[in-house]
């Protein structure tokens, strides 16, 4: 079977989809196998998987929020990759600077929250885990954590929320905090009852 | 007497899954310092009417005003929070930190930091609300005693206005409440009850000897035993319901010790960080 290239796709969300004869179906590692009249072709295992600037090389931020969001989303998961790569023990200067550039990512991602409320709730999430964590470096565990739920979200951006609410889990299960510092000055709202609601 | 289980009240609940993760956690383990943990439903219909209803309405507010400093403002005049105006600056000098400082957060106004702030508490109040609902009845060994005119319905989203709808805020009453007979034939109780609280002049205490008197009254009136009455007997639920085995395990101490000792019952002091 020749190699090929393959775009990750949900078949089910997909409108070139809608109306063609035969079936189609996605493994989990996003591979598409094809069936028509009987015969079934499957993607290669080694096919390239496109990363969105690859894909969209000319597109810029006057394009949509969601191609904004998939670009920022991959240079994020870049910059955390690198971080977890250097020892911040050894490093940090180095280590920093690349979580920097992830917060950067993050924020402009932040921006583009109306997307949907679980892609905000989980880069809200995200951006808050990195500034709680202050000068601390993250640990292996929070980096894969991270990793992942940035990898899930590159494949699955306009997510549900409460697909989302898995994710914040995930992280939170990492010893992660994720909430924004002055969300607790909001709901200390216990004393007294509310003279009108 | 050396206690095998708790008797969860409506403050250690609230604790447990509104409050933040470190406290909630500190409540949980409380929680399971105990081989038996009861959770009466009625805990969690005082606690969905209160507690959850208010973040609720803090969720919808945050929709609404889009800005953070209004929902501020609003709370300081519905709940009487005089240290508001500190909490404000202090919040703001912490979300405009992390907020501003990119050209594409889209956060270089003032307006638009309000925005950004009143988002990003909005997605993590409206998490925990989710959260809470989803854990409300998994955090003891037991739950207690269903209450079949309590619905104990979940709330819903509304995508395009971005508020949380509660379905109802009232029990569906048949003719009266579920717990007024059990109570009724509990005299003897409800007299100790009635005498525990007799020289409090707090409203709360005023409205749960109103209940009382109504569950004692002779022949049954013909006013029915509301839904309102039921949830004025607050504590005294607790103090009335709490099995001899249990503790009341609650925050709210001085209440649940008086009401509690009363038919000998005893309170435990969790005490709130």
């Amino acid at each position: 079977m020749p190699n090929g290239t393959v775009i990750p796709i949900d078949r089910n969300q997909h409108p070139s989809f809608t109306g063609m004869p035969g079936s189609f179906d996605s493994s989990p590692d996003h591979r598409i196998s094809i069936s028509v009249d009987g015969n079934t072709v499957l993607q290669p295992e080694n096919a390239k998987v496109l990363t969105p600037a690859e894909l969209y090389p000319d597109l810029d931020d006057r394009d949509g929020p969601v191609i904004q969001a998939l670009r920022l989303l991959t240079d994020c998961l870049e910059q955390i990759t690198l971080a977890g790569q250097i020892d911040p023990g050894v490093d940090f200067t180095s280590y920093d600077e690349r979580m920097m550039r992830a917060s950067d990512s993050l924020r402009k991602l932040y921006a583009l929250r109306d997307i949907g409320d679980g892609f905000g709730a989980s880069i809200n999430a995200l951006m808050w885990a990195i500034r709680n964590k202050d000068t601390e470096a993250l640990s292996g565990r929070q980096t894969s954590t991270m990793l992942e739920v940035i990898k899930q979200l590159r494949n699955k951006p306009m997510l549900h929320f409460d697909s989302a609410m898995t994710r914040l889990d995930q992280l939170e299960d990492s010893e992660l905090n994720i909430e924004p510092p002055f969300v607790e000055l909001l709901t200390d709202l216990d004393p007294g009852e509310p003279d009108e609601l | 007497m050396n206690y095998r289980g708790c008797f969860i009240d409506t403050t250690i609940l609230a604790e447990a899954l509104l409050k933040a993760r470190e406290n909630r956690s500190r409540a949980r383990t409380a929680i399971r310092q105990y081989k038996r943990s009861v959770l009466p439903v009625y805990a969690i219909k005082e606690w969905q009417y209160g507690a959850l209803k208010n973040f609720i309405w803090l969720h919808n507010k945050l929709a609404d005003t889009r800005s953070f400093s209004r929902t501020i403002r609003a709370i300081h005049k519905n709940f009487r929070k005089p240290y508001m105006q500190g909490t404000l600056l202090e919040a703001l000098e912490l979300g405009a930190e992390m907020l501003i400082g990119s050209d594409l957060s889209q956060a270089d106004t003032p307006q638009k930091t309000q925005l950004a702030m009143a988002d990003s508490a909005r997605l993590h109040i409206r998490r925990r609300i989710d959260a809470a609902w989803r854990e409300r009845r998994k955090l003891t060994t037991e739950v207690f005693e269903e209450l079949p005119c309590f619905p104990d319905n979940a709330h819903s989203f509304n995508e395009e206005t971005k508020y949380i709808d509660s379905q109802r805020q009232n029990c569906d009453l048949q003719k009266e409440c579920c717990l007024a007979d059990g109570f009724r034939a509990r005299r003897g109780d409800l007299h100790k009850l009635l005498t525990a609280i007799k020289d409090e002049t707090r409203l709360e205490d005023k409205k749960r000897r109103t209940a009382l008197h109504l569950l004692l009254k002779r022949p049954k009136p013909k006013k029915p035993f509301d839904d309102a009455n039921c949830r004025a007997l607050g504590d005294a639920y607790f103090a009335l319901q709490c099995p001899q085995d249990c503790a009341i395990l609650t925050s709210n101490f001085k209440d649940l010790e008086r009401l509690g000792g009363a038919l000998r019952k005893e309170a435990h002091q969790y005490k709130v960080p």
